[in-house]
């Protein structure tokens, strides 16, 4: 086990890069972003702290804006406490709190942390699509620069140097990415919650924004794991191709995958979306994008018996675990551990 | 009676159509130092990688007892190589690289590799990427010195040294690894410097061992001595291996002919591996 957990420190340190700084800079990006965003957002809005200070010493009407209400135009304006008021086209003011009844407030604590979640889940795309690059480099680098005679001159076997980087790479690569969208997730919320409360709109509780939050990631949590296990064939493939191409491994695992689909819909395709031998073709496509897990996950808000919008976590899990049920992912695992048995033995019969 | 460590019956290695190791009968007992001695491209490396289970093989091979191709990582453990300088980590930082050799090999003494590069001008947190060759070399001849293998391999380890790194190299290996109980095993082509140290040579040619003697044979069977030109005739009835002209005098080579007989010529000598080495490939 010593010997497994030194083969991924030394993984992780080998693809930093790729596996660590990626995701966090994205994430750091993505966090200035949306600073940027919220303190411009104002500004757009008739609200950017230039206005807001000519506001606050009497000097001029900057800190309003007239929108298109349905009866007429409305003023929105920004008072000197910074909270919003909206001055109805007959006259009428609210303060914004006041616009916005309960059961919408209630519904913002489901969707404010969906909406952020859209945001915040960048680091993990990327890092789900920049793994299939480090994996497909992961046997073929280290043939490639010969720090492979020195990895062999130690007593490891080749099914766990194999192993090990896919656990380091698919695994931890993609969890790690996981947990940046996560800590990523909580600064954005916490952002938009911040926003919320500092535009005057009371009774939006944080705490349930964040619960929220933590039922979308236990969703998140478990459904890349299930993904993984649905993408694990094609992974398999990509690190036994890895093992074996000469050169270009990332082409070489990657062009089967989709110019033979595309040149079989060339020649022999007829229309029919019952094709098997298409549907086959592109299972590895389609394994990658998750869609035999994602089917009928379409639903992530779904209104509870008092119309509130809630996160039905239970639902997903259950099927997001559904789809352990299809054959075809057992079937799938079974032929992930044939290539990459494979890959090691391509591994332990050819040092270069 | 001496253990043998490595015993060889008709191993063999193909490319294809290409055959780079023709079927070859080797015993290595433990406590030698053997020269592997051949020309770019006559099958050195291949035999190694055959011994140290790189690639796979025909006929039977056993190293410390075991099948290399299939025990390769138990093998390991009693087995210690060195490729070349260029085969460390670029990207590792030296520190680094010893935690894990520490956390993979079970005889790997972390702290003597440490005691040993605080002599050297190597930083433990320079990238390997860093250092200039002779530094690489420190570092992984500390790793390969601090591992307790029975078996030593170095294939062509000095190849880019300067003559003071390739002499201090060597140097390291006798004096901090060589023991009666342990073998080492070096491919290099700078032959004349490790012959003082070899205790055993083999030669291949094109794919074939066309010597595997001890070096105490060596010097008893073959033997060399300078000729003058009205002696050449009787010389060559001798029939030497090989014959090269220079001023004026003709040296010839000879397998297995009593120093003296040779002696009516001249004051007979030990043949150097060089010169060996060409002889044979006549």
């Amino acid at each position: 086990m010593n010997k497994f957990l030194t083969l991924i420190r030394r993984d992780m340190a080998d693809n930093r890069g790729a596996l660590v700084i990626t995701p966090i800079v994205i994430a750091a990006i993505l966090l200035t972003v949306t600073l940027f965003a919220t303190l411009t957002g104002n500004a757009r809005f008739g609200f950017d702290p230039e206005d807001f200070a000519a506001a606050k010493q009497h000097r001029g009407e900057h800190g309003q804006m007239i929108i298109d209400a349905e009866n007429g135009p409305a003023t929105v304006k920004r008072g000197l406490d910074g909270k919003i008021t909206i001055t109805s086209p007959d006259g009428e003011t609210k303060t914004l709190d006041q616009a916005i009844d309960p059961k919408t407030k209630a519904g913002l604590e489901a969707i404010l942390p969906v909406g952020t979640a859209a945001a915040a889940v960048l680091p993990l795309a990327i890092a789900l699509i920049s793994i299939l690059f480090v994996l497909a480099g992961a046997l073929h680098d280290e043939r490639k620069d010969r720090t492979i005679l020195f990895w062999k001159s130690m007593p490891v076997s080749d099914l766990q140097t194999t192993s090990a980087k896919l656990v380091s790479i698919v695994g931890v690569g993609l969890f790690f990415a996981l947990a940046v969208t996560i800590v990523l997730h909580v600064a954005i919320t916490g952002l938009a919650v911040a926003t919320l409360g500092n535009v005057g709109i009371t009774g939006i509780s944080a705490a349930t924004v964040f619960l929220n939050a933590i039922k979308l990631w236990s969703v998140l949590a478990v459904g890349l794991l299930i993904y993984v296990g649905w993408a694990l064939p094609v992974y398999g493939w990509v690190t036994m191709v890895s093992a074996w191409a000469p050169k270009m491994p990332f082409v070489a695992a990657f062009a089967p995958l989709f110019v033979v689909p595309l040149v079989y819909m060339a020649i022999a395709y007829r229309g029919d979306d019952n094709d098997t031998i298409l549907n086959a073709l592109w299972e590895p496509a389609g394994r990658l994008i998750g869609e035999p897990m994602t089917n009928g996950m379409s639903r992530i808000i779904e209104p509870s018996n008092d119309h509130i919008p809630a996160i039905p976590v239970t639902e997903m899990l259950g099927q997001l675990s559904n789809s352990l049920a299809q054959p075809g992912f057992w079937i799938g695992l079974a032929v992930a551990g044939g290539f990459i048995y494979a890959a090691s033995e391509i591994r332990r019969r050819r040092a270069l | 009676m001496t253990e043998v460590l490595i015993s060889a019956k008709g191993l063999a290695k193909n490319y294809g159509k290409k055959q780079a190791l023709k079927p070859t009968n080797l015993e290595i007992p433990a406590g030698r130092i053997v020269g592997v001695i051949g020309a770019n491209g006559a099958g050195k490396s291949t035999l190694l990688n055959c011994l140290l289970g790189l690639s796979d093989y025909e006929g039977d091979l056993q190293v410390m007892g075991m099948n290399p191709l299939m025990q390769r990582a138990a093998l390991m453990e009693q087995v210690c190589f060195i490729a070349d300088v260029a085969t460390l980590p670029r990207w590792a930082k030296v520190a680094d690289l010893l935690d894990w050799v520490a956390g993979l090999h079970p005889k790997f003494d972390q702290a003597k590799a440490i005691a040993r590069l605080k002599t050297t001008t190597v930083q433990l947190d320079s990238k390997i990427k860093a250092l200039s060759k002779g530094m690489i070399v420190q570092v992984h001849l500390a790793i390969a010195l601090a591992i307790d293998a029975r078996i030593l391999v170095l294939d062509e380890p000095t190849l880019g040294l300067d003559i003071v790194n390739r002499r201090g190299f060597y140097d390291a290996i006798l004096s901090d690894f060589f023991d009666e109980t342990r073998t080492v095993i070096i491919t290099t082509h700078q032959v004349d410097e490790v012959e003082p140290i070899l205790s055993h040579a083999i030669f291949i040619r094109d794919g074939a061992v066309t010597l595997d003697a001890s070096m105490d044979v060596v010097t008893e069977r073959f033997l060399a001595v300078d000729v003058l030109d009205n002696q050449k005739a009787e010389a060559e009835a001798l029939r030497p291996l090989y014959g090269r002209s220079l001023l004026g005098r003709t040296t010839y080579v000879f397998d297995g002919v009593a120093p003296e007989q040779l002696k009516t010529f001249g004051e007979p000598r030990r043949v150097g591996l060089a010169d060996l080495f060409v002889a044979l490939a006549q």
